[in-house]
């Protein structure tokens, strides 16, 4: 069979194209696989989470040890069945199931408990959903994977070109030797044959290798992450060291396939593109043959006749130019949108997590044991430093708020607060404070808080009257001990303002009115501690957990601390844990997408650049003949390359402020501008940045691109640069 | 006066038993004006030996003198001047840049070194060349004599110290190649350029000031035609 033959022959002796077709295919299947890879592993954390958090399919409560005994001889099927005792002396039983079981509810029915779905019952479903244990599960898992395989053939469109390139740049040179066959009497199909044929030659290495590569790739990434501390900072210590690398054999058959076929249809495909053309058409057929080009272009005035031909160039194969720079745009806009939408998107999880714990950004709050009627501010602040030491806690807030009325300029007298914070709270509350903790300390004034900026009453004034002489709660005690305290003149006390810190509209979540005085806690130890007479503050503490590891140490030790309480409503820990790991997931899932995308734009972008250069290596060469010095190509060279960075820079930000259009056009429409109380408006020119950025990373990718063929070439001379197609 | 002086021209492709000896030990000179031709069975050296004369390859040892300049005792970039400059280059296969039409081909070299091409020049290389009608046409529009003359308008319009030609008419037909060897002399003549052409074609050569005949990279035969003043 001399297809077979020619096939081979050709993969043989055009190594150049063969390595650099295979290199396609791996890097494509790679890819690919990296992406099936991190489902798996993504998957199999979900599952070791799941199994940790909780291991067994499905528990039931609430029984007698009777009922338990009972219970564990009723389930053969199950891998294993296991009898728990729990604190409240009732039993469980819980269940690890070995095969598909068929729909939940029928199985426990049959097996005559009736309790599934209430509170008796504990139905694991991150558990049965991936080991597909029952029908809701397989249904769960086949959506998932519809899915990610509907992205998958997305990202697939994009590959497939990479390895169309790569047979298009082949098969191009070759174009003259298929003539030549035609003309001694080749048919078109077997013409076909050859190319489909040197296809699949070229599959048996890429497939093989790329698959490898990509099961390293994705291994490798799965380190990084691991070894960064990325996983541990989003998805906590516990979790983190649950995560496994996992490979499903069934996704690699499944992207070695899917490789097959790209391969088969791209050689084909170019197969029957040969076969259009007729022997004599193939033979006399140039494979830098232009027949238009454009006489004016914007690079040709930008640059002169660099420019110009630089344009000209980069527009020979309009349909390969096309394609990549919109791939290179898609990618760039992608980037820099996921990136914004990222960046809202952790506001407004940082903002419904504040509006769920009203406005408390901590992962505890403690409360004095003593504190309800009121602490000494030493004892705060004695509290505070067994916090800070114990080793458990970081960003240990604390103050001491006093209530007083403070004078309206138009004499009008309102309840409010002046707070003397510590550094931790401080820097918390106050992120964008004009004046440091110690530079605030040192101030002889005092830091007006203004919790929305309609409000105007002290605006212009130099310093808030305030009512210092008696505390309501210390009359109130003195009533509620009999003594009537006789009604004191007021005694009015001007606090200096030295700063003013203003709340933005998205910044006040409590959408109060009102003024706050705040000064530093060291500066009250230091000169307004006789201001308040023996008026008590409230002591309440925030902090953060320093360690994940440390959570069940760190509940015993508050548990068993009798100067500080916790109820349930202050521990914010489980919940906000909860909401970072899905916040990180999420974050993590779209930068993995986010490179991938880039890594095939760029390899799109290098595999064009760089055969273009070589396919021109005869002409470049002739340029050289007639005088065109090394720097004159080498400009010229850049000019091409950044074209395709300015080209895709320009297009993704005009289709960045496109989108934002649409967007904002679109919440307006559907009445949701509330969303944006929240989060804020995106700005037209946010994502400008990083498109440019971006930009930038694909013009400096191209220039090496280009410029690795260009040295190489430059090793041989000239004469032999231009014989090599005469 | 000489305008061209070769002096031991080597030139060795390979090493060791793959050493091949492309040019062995030539020495000639070429005086202002003369069109000779070199003529030679292939693989004799003779594109070795215009490649080495017009700075495109280097020689193995040996010196090469252009109006009294050591062509190859220049830098990567001085060459490249010299090329686009002194020498002027006919292909084969012309070897036009295929996104260029006609006219933008004939004046690259020029707007290569920062010049403003003539616009007369140009209308009277133009009409020397019978292009007129044809200078916004790229070459994948042109027939293969059209684009040789369109590569003898770019090896003229710097008016080079000496031109080069590769069998120029080589891949033409005989009317074709009688036009443009008509055009080499008509330049040769009028604008008394030096010119030395390869070629296989006897008559061609008979046509030339002289032949220069080279075999296994040794120059064989030296002979004056007549043609010459």
């Amino acid at each position: 069979m001399f297809e077979r033959l020619l096939a081979k022959r050709y993969i043989i002796t055009q190594k150049r194209h063969s390595i650099l077709t295979v290199c396609s295919i791996i890097v494509a299947i790679a890819l690919m696989t990296s992406l099936f890879t991190a489902f798996s592993t993504a998957m199999g954390c979900i599952r070791d989470i799941a199994y940790h958090n909780a291991p067994y399919h499905y528990k039931i409560m609430h029984l007698t040890l009777q009922q338990a005994q009972e219970m564990e001889t009723q389930f053969p099927e199950a891998e294993s069945v296991k009898l728990v005792t729990e604190k409240d002396y009732t039993c469980s039983i819980e269940l690890f199931m070995k095969d598909y079981i068929g729909d939940t509810r029928e199985y426990f029915l049959a097996h005559g408990i009736e309790t599934v779905g209430n509170e008796f019952f504990d139905w694991n479903q991150n558990l049965t959903n991936q080991d597909l244990i029952d029908l809701n599960a397989r249904a769960r898992m086949a959506q998932y994977f519809a899915m990610f395989y509907v992205l998958i053939c997305l990202i697939a469109v994009m590959l497939r070109l990479m390895i169309d390139t790569a047979f298009e740049v082949s098969s191009k040179e070759r174009e003259r030797q298929f003539g030549v066959l035609q003309s001694i009497g080749a048919t078109p199909k077997q013409i076909v044959n050859i190319i489909t044929f040197e296809g699949l030659l070229l599959s048996a290495i890429g497939i093989p290798l790329g698959v490898l590569c990509g099961v390293g790739l994705g291994y490798g990434v799965y380190q990084a992450v691991l070894s960064s501390g990325v996983a541990e900072a989003y998805l906590g210590a516990d979790n983190a060291n649950l995560m496994q690398f996992h490979v499903s054999p069934l996704l690699l058959v499944a992207s070695a396939i899917t490789g097959l076929v790209w391969v088969l249809l791209s050689a084909y495909g170019t197969g029957m593109r040969i076969i259009k053309m007729t022997p004599i058409q193939a033979i006399s057929n140039r494979s830098n043959t232009v027949k238009k080009v454009r006489r004016h272009s914007f690079f040709g005035l930008l640059f002169g006749w660099m420019g110009k031909m630089a344009s000209r160039n980069n527009r020979r194969q309009p349909k390969r130019f096309i394609i990549t720079t919109v791939s290179l745009t898609l990618s760039i806009l992608l980037f820099s949108c996921f990136n914004i939408v990222m960046e809202k998107f952790e506001n407004l999880m940082n903002i419904s997590i504040q509006e769920v714990y009203n406005g408390f950004t901590c992962d505890f709050m403690f409360d004095s044991a003593t504190g309800a009627n009121g602490d000494s501010v030493d004892k705060m602040l004695s509290i505070g430093k067994e916090l800070e030491n114990v080793g458990y806690f970081k960003n240990v807030g604390y103050g001491a708020n006093f209530s007083r009325k403070f004078v309206y300029p138009n004499g009008r007298k309102e309840w409010s607060l002046i707070g003397y914070i510590n550094e931790a709270e401080y820097n918390i509350e106050y992120p964008n404070a004009p004046v440091s903790y110690d530079e605030l300390t040192k101030t002889n004034g005092y830091m007006l808080i203004s919790y929305n900026p309609t409000q105007t009453d002290f605006t212009d004034a130099d310093s808030v009257p305030v009512v210092i002489n008696d505390s309501v709660r210390q009359r109130l005690k003195d009533k509620e001990n009999g003594v009537e305290t006789p009604e004191k003149e007021d005694k009015i006390r001007d606090f200096p303002i030295a700063y003013r810190y203003q709340f933005g509209e998205n910044q006040n979540i409590y959408g109060g009115f009102g003024y706050t005085l705040i000064q530093t806690l060291d500066y009250y130890l230091a000169h307004d501690s006789e201001l308040y007479g023996n008026d008590t503050v409230w002591s309440s503490f925030t902090c953060d957990i320093v360690d994940d590891k440390d959570y069940p140490a760190l509940m015993a030790w508050v548990e068993n601390n009798p100067d500080i309480e916790m109820d349930e409503y202050q521990n914010f820990y489980l919940q906000r844990k909860k909401l970072r790991t899905m916040t990180s997931a999420i974050e993590i899932g779209v930068m993995f997408l986010n490179v991938m995308i880039a890594l095939i734009a760029i390899v799109n972008m290098v595999n064009i650049l760089s055969t273009g250069i070589l396919n021109r290596k005869s002409e470049l060469a002739s340029m050289q003949c007639l005088g065109m010095t090394e720097g004159q190509l080498y400009g010229m060279t850049s000019i091409e390359c950044a074209q395709y960075a300015l080209i895709s820079g320009v297009a993704a930000s005009l289709l960045g402020f496109v989108i934002i259009f649409i967007t904002e056009h679109f919440v307006e429409l559907i009445g949701a501008e509330d969303f944006y109380q929240g989060v804020g408006k995106i700005s037209y020119t946010a994502p400008l940045p990083r498109i440019w950025i971006c930009a930038l990373v694909a013009f400096a990718v191209a220039l090496i691109a280009s410029f690795i063929p260009l040295k190489n070439m430059q090793k041989e001379s000239l004469s032999e640069q231009v014989r090599s197609v005469d | 006066m000489e305008l061209l002086k070769v002096e031991n021209l080597c030139k060795t492709y390979g090493k060791g038993e793959n050493e091949v000896k492309a040019l062995d030990n030539v020495s000639f000179t070429v005086p202002k004006g003369q069109m000779t031709a070199v003529i030679g069975a292939s693989g004799s050296g003779k594109s070795t030996l215009l490649h080495i004369l017009g700075g495109v390859d280097r020689p193995t040892s040996g010196k090469v003198w252009l109006d009294g300049q050591d062509v190859f005792a220049q830098n990567q970039k001085n060459l490249a001047i010299f090329r686009r400059r002194q020498v002027g280059l006919i292909y084969q296969f012309y070897n036009l840049i295929p996104v260029l039409s006609a006219e933008e081909n004939i004046t690259l070299p020029l707007i290569m070194d920062g010049r403003k091409p003539d616009k007369e020049r140009l209308e009277q290389m133009l009409d020397l060349l019978g292009l007129k009608e044809r200078r916004h046409h790229l070459p994948s529009q042109l027939s293969g004599g059209q684009q040789q003359r369109v590569s003898i308008g770019r090896a003229l319009f710097t008016s080079p110290d000496v031109l080069l030609g590769d069998e120029p008419t080589g891949n033409l037909d005989s009317k074709n190649s009688m036009e443009i060897l008509q055009l080499l002399r008509k330049s040769n003549q009028e604008m008394n350029q030096t010119m030395m052409i390869i070629t296989h074609d006897e008559n061609i050569a008979l046509q030339c000031d002289r032949i220069l005949t080279i075999s296994d990279g040794h120059i064989v035969d030296d002979q004056l035609t007549g043609q010459g003043v």
